[in-house]
C-alpha cells in the first residue's frame, strides 16, 4: 500500500466538510494522557528495560494528546501526538486516522495506527489501561508494537446469544524495527497484514491474533558489510544465511476471566521467522490480581525462550589474513544474537485515587541464564553476570 | 521474596461487598417497540462499546450510587477496571464512553428526549410513557 493515506488524512482534515456533508454535527474533543514512571535495578553489572542501578524517572515517561473531531455520526477523524522522555522512542504523531463506523458493529479506520497484536501492544504507552508499571517484558518489549503502520483497520463485532465475537482484519505500510536492543539486527518491515478474533461469555475472555510481516529490508549496515565480505570471498551460502530479506510471523493466543474482586488473565506468543539469524521466540505471561475496591494487588509470572541461532563458522582460519577477518566477524555477529531466556515474577500494587489518577508500585524478579542476552544489556566486563536481578518501579498514571 | 506468603493470602482474603444483594435496577430504553428484551450479556455490550442494537446507552457518573449497583449486578466489573477499559477503547480508536448523566430526573429528561436512547434506573422508579424496560436484574 503506498504511503499516501496519512497524505490523504491530512488533506480530508483540511477540507471545508461543513460544506461538504450534508447534515453535519461539528465536534472537536480532546483528551490524553500521561505517565511519570521511575524505576531502579539491583545491580550495577547490567541495566535492563534501559534501568540500571540509580533510580530514573525519564526512560518510560510521557505526555499525550488526543483530538476528535466528528465530522458526523458516522466519520470522524482523530490524532494522537506523544511526548516521550525516553532516549529510546521518537517523539510525534503516532495515531492519525479516519473513522468511518455505519453501524456499532462495523469500524474502519484508515491511516496511521498501531498493530493489534497483543492484548495492550497498541495502548502499550497508556498506562492507565493496564495493571503493571511495566508490561512483561518477555512479551512486550519487542520494538514491532511501539511503532505505527499506515494503513486499513477493520473491525466487526455481533453477539450469538451469550456470547460476544470481534472479528479484526488490519493491512499496511510498517517502517520499523524487529527486535530491540540489538543494533546489528535492525531492519525495516514494509508490509504488514494480521487478524484478531475474540469471544466474550461472561467473565470469560479469549483472544487470538495472527500478524504476518512479508517482507522485510535489510537495514543494518554491520550486517550488509559482512555479507559483502563473504559474497566476495566465495562464501555464498554463508552469505545467504546473514541476509535479512525474508518474512515473520506471530502467533498469540490469549485467555481470562475478570469478575467484581479478582481476575486472571494470560498471553502467549510465538515469533517464527524465516530469517536464520532472526530465529524464533515463544514467551508468555499469567496475571492474578485481587481488587480492593480501588485497590489491586496483583501477582505476574513471565517467561521467554529463544531458539538457538548461531550460524556454523565454516570460513578455514590460518589461510589467509583475509579470511581470519572475515571468520573473526562471522564469530563476533554470532555472539550478538539476541538469546532472551528470562523467567520474571513480579508481584505489583495499584491504587485507583479517582476515575483519571492511578499510583502504581511494582518488584520484579528476574531470572535469566549466564552466557545469554535474557534482555539484559551487558558490557563486556561484566560477562560473568548471573542474570539475576531486581526490578523495582513506581508509576503514577493519569488519562484526562 | 520474603514478603510473597502475605501477598498471596492479600489475593485469597475476600474483599468487602459495597452494593446489598436484594438492590435491583432496570434498564429502560426509548424505543417505538416496547417488546424489545435484551439479554445481560447484550446490555453488557450495549453500555461498554460493544455491538448497541442500535441504541444509545446514557449512563451515571462515576462514583454515584446506581452506577455501582449497575456496575455490580449487570456489568459485572470494579470501578477501576471500567475505567482502565474505557482508556484503553479510547486511545486506540476503538470507542469512547457513553454519555453520562448526574441524578435520575437527568437520566428521564435525557431518556424522554432522545429517540432510541437507554440508560438504567434504581428498581421502583415509575416511569413515564414512552420508556420501556428491556431488562431487569434479579
Amino acid at each position: 500500500m503506498p504511503k499516501y493515506i496519512t497524505t490523504v488524512v491530512f488533506i480530508i482534515l483540511a477540507m471545508p466538510m461543513t460544506s461538504a456533508i450534508a447534515g453535519t454535527k461539528d465536534e472537536l474533543a480532546f483528551s490524553g494522557f500521561a505517565r511519570v514512571v521511575g524505576g531502579q535495578l539491583s545491580t550495577n553489572e547490567a541495566s535492563y528495560a534501559n534501568y540500571d542501578n540509580s533510580w530514573s524517572f525519564s526512560e518510560d515517561s510521557l505526555i499525550a494528546l488526543q483530538a476528535d473531531y466528528a465530522i458526523n455520526t458516522q466519520f470522524s477523524i482523530s490524532a494522537q501526538g506523544i511526548l516521550h522522555s525516553g532516549s529510546d522512542r521518537d517523539s510525534g504523531l503516532d495515531w492519525l486516522y479516519l473513522t468511518y463506523q455505519p453501524s456499532s458493529s462495523w469500524q474502519f479506520n484508515v491511516g496511521r495506527l498501531r498493530i493489534p497484536v497483543l492484548n495492550y501492544s497498541d495502548v502499550i504507552d497508556v498506562g492507565f489501561s493496564y495493571p503493571w508499571v511495566n508490561a512483561p517484558e518477555q512479551v512486550y518489549s519487542r520494538r514491532i508494537f511501539y511503532s505505527g503502520y499506515e494503513g486499513l483497520n477493520v473491525r466487526y463485532q455481533t453477539h450469538l446469544g451469550n456470547v460476544g465475537i470481534g472479528i479484526e482484519g488490519y493491512w499496511g505500510d510498517f517502517d520499523g524495527e524487529v527486535f530491540s536492543g540489538q543494533e546489528a539486527f535492525e531492519v525495516d518491515i514494509n508490509d504488514i497484514y494480521g487478524a484478531v478474533f475474540s469471544l466474550n461469555y461472561k467473565g470469560f475472555q479469549f483472544r487470538s491474533s495472527i500478524a504476518r510481516i512479508s517482507e522485510v529490508v535489510d537495514n543494518s549496515v554491520q550486517i550488509d558489510q559482512l555479507v559483502g565480505g563473504l559474497t566476495s570471498a566465495g562464501f555464498d551460502e554463508l552469505a545467504s544465511k546473514f541476509r535479512l530479506d525474508d518474512g515473520l510471523s506471530v502467533y498469540v493466543f490469549g485467555a481470562g476471566y475478570i469478575s467484581l474482586d479478582w481476575f486472571v488473565n494470560a498471553e502467549a506468543m510465538s515469533v517464527d521467522s524465516d530469517l536464520d539469524v532472526l530465529s524464533g521466540i515463544t514467551s508468555y505471561y499469567l496475571t492474578v490480581g485481587r481488587y480492593y475496591n480501588s485497590v489491586l494487588f496483583h501477582a505476574t509470572i513471565a517467561r521467554s525462550r529463544q531458539d538457538e541461532n548461531s550460524i556454523e563458522n565454516t570460513i578455514p582460519v590460518g589461510v589467509s589474513p583475509l579470511l581470519d577477518v572475515l571468520s573473526t566477524s562471522v564469530d563476533t555477529i554470532n555472539a550478538l544474537f539476541p538469546t532472551d531466556d528470562l523467567d520474571s515474577l513480579t508481584l505489583g500494587l495499584r491504587w485507583d485515587y479517582n476515575t483519571h489518577l492511578a499510583f502504581k508500585t511494582e518488584v520484579s524478579f528476574l531470572k535469566g541464564k549466564e552466557g545469554k542476552t535474557s534482555l539484559f544489556y551487558v558490557a563486556l566486563e561484566n560477562a560473568d553476570f548471573d542474570r539475576r536481578a531486581s526490578l523495582y518501579q513506581v508509576g503514577v498514571e493519569w488519562v484526562f | 521474596m520474603r514478603f510473597l506468603p502475605l501477598f498471596i493470602l492479600t489475593l485469597v482474603v475476600s474483599p468487602p461487598k459495597i452494593v446489598h444483594a436484594r438492590e435491583g435496577v432496570l434498564v429502560v430504553a426509548n424505543l417505538a417497540d416496547s417488546s424489545l428484551v435484551l439479554s445481560k450479556s447484550e446490555i453488557r455490550s450495549v453500555f461498554m462499546g460493544g455491538s448497541t442494537k442500535g441504541l444509545s446507552p446514557v449512563e451515571f457518573v462515576p462514583g454515584s450510587y446506581i452506577r455501582k449497583v449497575f456496575n455490580t449486578r449487570v456489568i459485572g466489573l470494579p470501578e477501576a477496571r471500567i475505567q482502565s477499559f474505557w482508556a484503553q477503547m479510547r486511545f486506540s480508536g476503538r470507542s469512547s464512553p457513553p454519555v453520562s448523566v448526574d441524578s435520575i430526573d437527568e437520566m428521564l429528561l435525557f431518556l424522554a428526549e432522545h429517540k432510541a436512547s437507554v440508560g438504567y434506573l434504581p428498581e421502583g422508579t415509575s416511569l413515564p410513557k414512552g420508556l420501556t424496560v428491556i431488562y431487569e436484574s434479579i
